[in-house]
């Protein structure tokens, strides 16, 4: 806020007790919650935020870079929170349907709010004073945590847009969180309507696919997170559940060829996430182990995306997680502590085949993208005391890559939706031998990369899951889809 | 709700007695003295005695003290359905003119919360909450200034007093944050704002109960973006002196 224009109008309204008509400009300082690089901790600290708007629909604001200047008036709608880019709700529900698999995550937010899956979150009201200095500080905890996460959502918005130059929906389209939501679980009944029983009330964040909405929840049960920052307002989580948006909206939807095809295939939507339940059908295996083994790769490119964002490759988890998952998702961890990540792992709260601990797939795949990353131009190795030139490095070149993988991957599915890790892996191994924003690769860049990912998927031991009646082979990786799409010729094989 | 529940059945209760008081009233009346003597007179019979409290023929006005206990109720910034519960206890000191059957005067109250930590879920799960290892802990103090107009009813010395209050209130809110790895940080906010509320005071002189419901509103400095929209639920013990 204009701390100047601020004093003015203070002054004005003590002498005649209104305000007049002072325009501000778009530079909003609030306080905020946010790590402390030089310090290596979470502190308060004063943020300058751009993009608040004041009452502008979203479809008549610009969603391009640089950001558009927008004059305010006197007090900035932060409020409601309603920004350009970000918008902040809570309250609500949001229903993941366990009839689905991936084909729920082609139904829209307005699918969802219709079928009754899902009640819509309302608009948030948050407090806060204006000090003397002219900042923004929240007068309770609720706008203080509402606030931080706004702010830390609009810059990872930013810089998955302007530094790493994702032009998909992920961040040309509203990126909506909402606190204090609640998830449940359910399958659409026969009448209509949704689930549902509530899972998922505290301790975690997500991004919801099917509603393409963020998910923050409060830190509530969890006692053993020391020294805890809450999930919504340390920047590294938001920017894995970030990471999960750019993954999703550049696979499926970069250009609704997918989703057409899926609706083309099964009738709707709703019909396709049936289909995936149907014990009858041909494919039913081929889309739930697709789709389990999708989420793996998903969630270790969610961690990619944290590790470009933050520059350390804990990505601030280490705030927020117990210290036992850590070494399950650190990508700097020592090699041998991969020996411990059993791919297909069976989870048995979930009893089900498909159902696998898909988070040491993905882990297997972000280390692997690290340990890849050279200097894109002369192709030198990155010693481990090098850290920022790489995730400078991989600022510049291989996250671009890997978006670009991603959309080839979306492709991919249009043709055939059967997925098996190294296809993506494959596809990214591909962008790196390109030019990728105005940098023509050194021939180490790919090499480079090829090494680390094969190491860790190209001789990667595969246990065959024993299950009565469909005995192990080759495709799907020792899976026994029907329709699976074998992949004989993995060209990393160096 | 509970609270409303018992605060109407108190009210209830209060109509109940101001009924039967009114009876006594009448015959306490000088009409209704004037009949009694004509039909004392007539019957040559000695007037009956007018039941009246000494104490409220001693004291045409009275400094009532109470100490004061209660729930605050803060809304929830994202969910407005829901409040967050702060428990209080205060201190209030008021006096009062009687003016016919109305009692009409002021009080100053002074109220302080328990430190609340405020970063868990608000309502039923709030007792379920762990303790968190980063802490938001908030704690308001409030000073209110304002008039009370009541309507004493009883006999002897009992007596039941339904009444309005209104004023002004101020309040500094604290807030506490443990970060990891750093020392607490405060955050004050100020706010002023007012009250309104109704209730009932029940009591045997010098002691008496009051219940008491207000909606405090407050806002803090320009540009007046807190906004505290308190429900306040008074219960106190208190002596009329």
């Amino acid at each position: 806020m204009n701390r100047s224009c601020f004093r003015r109008r203070a002054t004005a309204l003590a002498v005649v007790g209104t305000l007049g008509g002072c325009a501000f400009s778009n530079d909003t300082q609030v306080e905020i919650v946010d790590y402390d690089g030089a310090q290596q901790t979470f502190a308060f600290q004063v943020a300058t935020v751009k993009t608040f708007r004041n009452e502008v629909p979203f479809g008549q604001d610009p969603v391009g870079e640089p950001e558009p200047t927008v004059e305010l008036p006197y007090s900035p709608n932060i409020t409601n929170l309603k920004g350009i880019h970000v918008e902040i709700r809570g309250g609500g529900s949001f229903g993941s349907n366990l009839c689905g698999g991936a084909g729920a995550t082609n139904m829209t937010r307005e699918e969802f709010y219709a079928a009754n899956i899902l009640s819509e979150p309302g608009p948030v009201e948050i407090q806060y004073n204006v000090n003397p200095l002219g900042v923004a500080v929240a007068s309770d905890h609720d706008s203080m945590f509402l606030l931080s996460t706004y702010t830390h959502f609009d810059r990872v918005r930013h810089f998955f847009r302007s530094t790493l130059g994702d032009d998909s929906r992920a961040t040309t389209t509203l990126v909506v969180a909402v606190f204090d939501t609640e998830a449940a679980v359910g399958c659409r009944a026969p009448w209509g309507g949704g689930p549902s029983l509530p899972i998922l009330i505290a301790d975690n964040a997500a991004y919801a696919g099917q509603a393409d909405m963020f998910v923050l929840l409060r830190n509530t049960f969890s006692t053993a997170t020391p020294p805890g920052v809450e999930f919504g307002i340390n920047p590294g989580i938001i920017a894995h559940e970030f990471g999960h948006r750019l993954f999703a909206q550049n696979v499926y939807f970069s250009d609704a060829a997918f989703r057409r095809l899926v609706v083309d295939t099964y009738g709707s939507v709703e019909d396709q996430a049936k289909q995936c339940e149907d014990q009858t059908e041909d494919d039913v295996d081929d889309c739930a182990i697709s789709a389990k083994l999708l989420s793996g790769m998903n969630e270790g490119t969610a961690d990619i995306f944290a590790y470009l964002y933050i520059g350390t490759p804990d990505f601030l988890l280490p705030f927020s997680f117990p210290a036992s998952e850590l070494e399950q998702r650190d990508m700097a961890a020592a090699p041998s502590g991969e020996e411990g990540l059993h791919l297909y792992e069976p989870v048995p709260l979930l009893a089900k085949e498909q159902g696998w601990n898909h988070y040491r797939l993905g882990t297997l795949w972000s280390r692997g993208f690290r340990a890849g990353i050279v200097d894109p131009r002369s192709g030198a190795e990155l010693g481990s005391n090098e850290e920022e030139a790489r995730v400078a490095a991989a600022r510049e070149f291989h996250g671009r890559a890997l978006l670009r993988a991603l959309r080839e991957q979306g492709e991919d599915f249009v043709v055939n939706f059967r997925f098996e890790p190294r296809q993506l892996v494959r596809r990214y191994l591909q962008q790196l031998g390109q030019p990728q924003g105005g940098i023509t690769p050194h021939s180490n860049v790919k090499s480079a990369a090829c090494q680390a990912l094969c190491d860790r998927f190209g001789d990667m031991p595969i246990t065959p899951v024993d299950r009565a009646g469909f005995p192990a082979d080759a495709q799907c990786a020792g899976f026994t889809g029907k329709n699976l799409k074998t992949e004989v010729t993995f060209p990393c094989t160096l | 709700m509970h609270v409303v529940t018992r605060v109407l059945g108190l009210l209830a209760a209060g109509a109940a007695l101001l009924a039967a008081s009114s009876v006594g009233a009448e015959t306490s009346s000088p009409r209704a003295a004037k009949v009694t003597q004509q039909r004392s007179s007539s019957s040559a019979e000695p007037a009956p005695e007018v039941l009246t409290s000494p104490s409220e023929e001693r004291r045409p006005f009275d400094v009532d003290v109470d100490l004061l206990g209660g729930v605050l109720g803060i809304p929830v910034p994202a969910n407005k359905q829901l409040f967050t519960p702060d428990r209080y206890v205060g201190v209030r000191l008021g006096g009062r003119y009687r003016v016919w059957k109305l009692r009409l005067g002021g009080e100053a109250a002074a109220r302080s919360t328990m430190a609340a930590n405020i970063g868990g879920p608000p309502g039923p799960l709030a007792p379920l909450a762990a303790p968190f290892s980063m802490q938001s802990v908030r704690q308001s103090n409030q000073l209110a200034l304002g008039g009370i107009a009541g309507l004493e009813l009883g006999r002897m010395d009992f007596f039941v007093e339904p009444f309005l209050m209104g004023g002004l209130s101020t309040s500094m809110r604290t807030l506490l944050y443990t970060l990891p790895a750093q020392l607490p940080t405060l955050r004050p906010h100020p706010t002023v704002g007012g009250y309104l509320g109704a209730g009932f005071s029940v009591g045997l002189r010098p002691i008496f109960f009051r219940m008491d419901v207000l909606t405090d509103v407050e806002v803090g400095p320009p540009p007046f973006t807190t906004r505290v929209f308190q429900a306040q639920y008074n219960l106190s013990l208190g002596l009329r002196l």
